[in-house]
């Protein structure tokens, strides 16, 4: 026993601590320190770490639906540091992962299992379903896109167990739907009842490994205490562990965070964490009907040998067991490593999934940019998104409007995959595209044939070799029904993405209700943009063939139309409103040339002339939200779009959208949104000119 | 160095640098509130006209702000309240603004029950019609607010002030940024 100070002799007179300390530091280690005894100790010192960090992690997280994206946002961007505790703390999961599976071969190679570690054995079992359990509902906390789809999946994995599964399923969902109990459940579970388990588990466990000693040969020759060797051994490990972590969070800049939940979108292509990929690609080895094999079966079996290891052990020879489970664990990993490697190779291959990724990321982008912006609003998360108009907004467009219409020069452009067969390769004519003027190799002659169909008139063919790691051939022409069809592949993939462009048939929706839009179309109404492409629209046309009104003069009308006609307020009556207009001395100058030009054929609220017998919408309060609102949801009423023919009207959406989607379309109509961060714009011209700008003014001061 | 102590020295020093990784981080973390400090981006805001104080009556009025709750924006909400204070002519300030945040523990201030002055009815601080102390609980009278200078002739003047809180039980009247 060393030198004691008296203070030490003081505590340890009443505690006993010191001495227990000293003891168990200079416990000799059997066989000498050394790396082979650092896994247990790392392994613990890697759920310390998870501790430390998840507290931390604790004091800013809020378990609701509506406010843990948000909540995970702010500690993740406004935190100091927050991206790097929240990434010690993702990544550490899978720090301990890795290191639990080393440890469990070690302990099978080594048969730690046998008697009379049998116990330590178990625990450490139990131990391991603890981790997992936390390492699934840990990366559900964030509710976002991965997280959201991942407990969809995994809490209807526990369905499916016979008898119990649906009842399980309820309660750790907390009922039907995915909400907040979910996640409180969830939470609880991750933060309490998994995290006591292994406490108390591991308390056993240490113990134990402390009564049985370390498992290994003794060599006399060596006599190494607990303190100082093994400690620095330990330690060693720990800090490796630890450096490890630190540089793949600063590599990778934090855990990352998708997009928060959005329970209607379709598209989300939910990937379990890396170490739940196997179980994943387990699963979709199986049809339906055999499922149960994949989620129950295989690993429920292998769950029950080790746990039954020890006793297998009695009852059999105990080489055969050992041979047993040593290429049990082997198979598994190894197995586990194939099927891992499948689902990755799956996805790099597969084209739909990358398309949706990249949605993902460009959404991912989005909601940062909007919470970093503005904040949440105060309903949560989930308004994030279904509240921008370039998100849900440009979604509605996409999917109501764009085949006819078209936003900024785009119109709805659909995208499909074609992904051939070996055979179908074969069966396809490399013949059709030879002969257009670019070199091709015959597979990719034979996927571009694979891909468009008979009737498809080529155009144009390049092939782009400029980027060194890809050469990308894109193939331009026309479908049977005039669309305009890009096929696009990367040489040595077998993939190509087709992507098909509506015709547009009405106008240009970007900027509709502005003054841009309004003025545009006094220039110009036989431009695609306005009323070219609808030649039951003519009637602007005619007009501008005749009228004599000077650029000046349009100017006038369109301020006339942003200061009276677009502010319309509801619940004023058209009367009312031109009794503003009574008085010539307050008379907008624009008022005198729309009464002269404008009111000939358009219905001016109770006002204006119709007596030419021309048919036109009534203009009172055009360009309004409550305008627009009416054009979308009956554009057929008499007085807007009634006097075409039914099949020359645009279709009406009342009651296909709720108030909130018209909102967001409207807004995405008037551009009032924030613009994408100029990095995603590509032109660094832009905000330059935008600063030059802005400096104008200041000169001529 | 014996290998004895050479494993003592590295345990000792591998530990400390591992505590040290978690614990930077984490302090930081912990003390964000601290570190990171808010702009001061408050302005003058019209409360009120001239023409709406009446001398010896003191009015209050709500400071209305968009708020952010960490991550949370929410639309304009009253986030705090200023007595207006009608000064009798020939005074060097036509208007007195004074925070109705007690100086003391932040309870809310109103008219006592005279009307002749301020009452905190936490703990029963009195203040003057002026802000002044009138018993000494709280460590120092009523915050006045900066107002923007106004023609005192003028009942159509607006009232503009600057809102601002301060830190409380202090003698000292100190900003909170």
């Amino acid at each position: 026993m060393r030198n004691r100070s008296q203070f030490s002799e003081w505590i340890d007179a009443r505690t006993g601590l010191v001495s227990r300390v000293s003891g168990l530091s200079e416990e000799p280690v059997r066989g000498g320190a050394g790396l082979r005894h650092v896994f247990g100790s790392a392994l613990a010192g890697a759920f310390l770490i998870q501790l430390i960090t998840g507290l931390l992690l604790m004091t800013s997280y809020v378990p609701s639906s509506s406010h843990a994206w948000g909540s995970v946002w702010f500690i993740e961007r406004e935190m100091m540091l927050g991206w790097v505790i929240r990434g010690l703390h993702h990544f550490g999961s899978s720090a301990v992962v890795i290191l639990l599976a080393l440890h469990l071969v070690q302990t099978i190679v080594r048969a730690s299992y046998r008697a009379p570690r049998e116990f330590n054995w178990w625990l450490g079992l139990i131990m391991m379903f603890a981790v997992l359990g936390l390492a699934l509902t840990g990366y559900l906390l964030p509710w976002d896109q991965k997280g959201y789809w991942a407990t969809r999946v995994a809490t209807n994995i526990a369905g499916t167990t016979p008898v119990i599964g649906p009842l399980a399923q309820q309660v750790l969902v907390g009922g039907i739907e995915y909400g907040n109990q979910t996640l409180t459940r969830l939470y609880g579970l991750h933060v309490g009842v998994l995290p006591l388990v292994i406490v108390l588990a591991l308390l056993g466990h240490w113990a134990l490994a402390r009564r049985h000693g370390l498992n290994g040969k003794d060599r006399p020759e060596r006599t190494d205490t607990y303190w100082p060797s093994q400690a620095f051994y330990n330690l060693a490990a720990i800090g490796l562990v630890l450096a490890i972590l630190l540089g793949v969070v600063i590599y990778e800049g934090g855990a990352g965070l998708e997009a928060p939940a959005d329970p209607t979108g379709t598209d989300y292509p939910a990937r379990p964490e890396w170490y739940f990929l196997a179980l994943y690609q387990l699963l979709n080895e199986f049809e339906s009907d055999t499922e149960i094999i994949g989620t129950m079966v295989i690993p429920g079996a292998i769950v029950t040998i080790l746990f039954l290891l020890p006793i297998l052990d009695r009852l059999f020879p105990k080489r055969l067991i050992h041979f047993g489970a040593c290429a049990l664990i082997f198979g598994v990993l190894g197995g586990a490593g194939y099927l891992m490697t499948k689902a990755l190779v799956a996805d790099w291959n597969d084209a739909a999934f990358i398309l949706a990724r990249q949605e993902a990321d460009e959404q991912r982008d989005r909601a940062d940019q909007l919470a970093s912006a503005h904040g949440l609003p105060p309903e949560g998360a989930g308004y994030l998104m279904a509240r921008d108009p370039l998100s849900r907004g440009m979604n509605l467009l996409e999917a109501n409007c764009l085949s006819c219409h078209a936003y900024g020069g785009k119109v709805r452009v659909q995208m499909q995959v074609a992904q051939p067969s070996a055979e179908d390769l074969a069966a396809a004519d490399p013949s059709r595209f030879a002969d257009l003027g670019e070199p091709l190799s015959d597979s990719v002659l034979r996927a571009l044939a694979f891909a468009l169909p008979e009737d498809f008139d080529a155009e144009e063919i390049t092939r782009d070799a400029s980027d060194v790691t890809q050469t990308t051939v894109v193939l331009k022409g026309r479908n049977a029904g005039g669309e305009r069809v890009e096929a696009e592949l990367v040489e040595g993939r077998s993939h190509v993405i087709v992507q098909t462009e509506a015709i547009q048939s009405a106008s240009d929706l970007e900027g509709f209700g502005t003054r841009d839009w309004i003025r545009g179309l006094l220039e110009d109404p036989s431009s695609p943009k306005y009323f070219g492409l609808v030649p039951q629209c003519s009637g602007m046309t005619e007009w501008k063939a005749e009228s004599q009104l000077t650029p000046e003069q349009l100017d006038a009308v369109a301020d006339f139309f942003v200061e009276y006609v677009i502010p319309y307020r509801e619940g004023i009556s058209a009367a009312a409103w031109e009794l503003q207009f009574e008085d010539p001395e307050n008379q907008h100058p624009g008022y005198e040339h729309y009464m002269n030009e404008c009111a000939n054929c358009h219905f001016w609220g109770l006002g204006g002339a119709d007596g030419t017998g021309v048919d036109a919408p009534n203009l009172y309060g055009w360009g309004s939200d409550t305008w627009t609102r009416r054009m979308i949801e009956e554009p057929g009423a008499r007085d807007l779009y009634g006097y075409l023919a039914d099949h020359e009207q645009m279709p009406g959406f009342e009651g296909q959208l709720t108030q909130e989607d018209l909102d967001v379309v409207i807004r995405l109509l008037k551009g009032d949104f924030l613009p994408l961060r100029a990095s995603e714009n590509a032109s660094a011209a832009e905000p330059e000119a935008a600063a030059i700008a802005v400096d104008a003014p200041e000169q001529t001061d | 160095m014996n290998r004895r102590q050479w494993f003592q020295f590295g345990a000792a020093a591998i530990g400390a640098l591992i505590g040290l990784v978690l614990a930077v981080p984490g302090v930081a973390y912990l003390l964000s509130p601290l570190l990171k400090r808010r702009t001061d981006d408050s302005d003058f805001r019209t409360l009120a006209r001239l023409g709406d104080l009446v001398e010896g009556q003191p009015r209050s009025f709500s400071i209305i702000e968009e708020q952010r709750d960490a991550w949370v924006s929410y639309p304009a909400t009253p986030v705090g309240t200023v007595w207006l204070v009608r000064q009798p002519e020939g005074a060097s300030e036509p208007v007195l603004a004074l925070s109705a945040e007690c100086p003391h523990l932040a309870c809310k201030i109103k008219v006592s029950g005279d009307g002749k002055g301020f009452l905190c009815p936490c703990h029963a601080s009195f203040f003057e019609l002026d802000g002044s102390r009138v018993n000494r609980i709280s460590p120092r009278g009523m915050d006045t607010l900066e107002v923007e200078p106004i023609d005192p002739n003028d009942p159509n003047a607006e009232i503009r002030v600057k809102f601002h809180r301060f830190r409380t039980g202090t003698e000292e009247k100190i900003p909170l940024a």
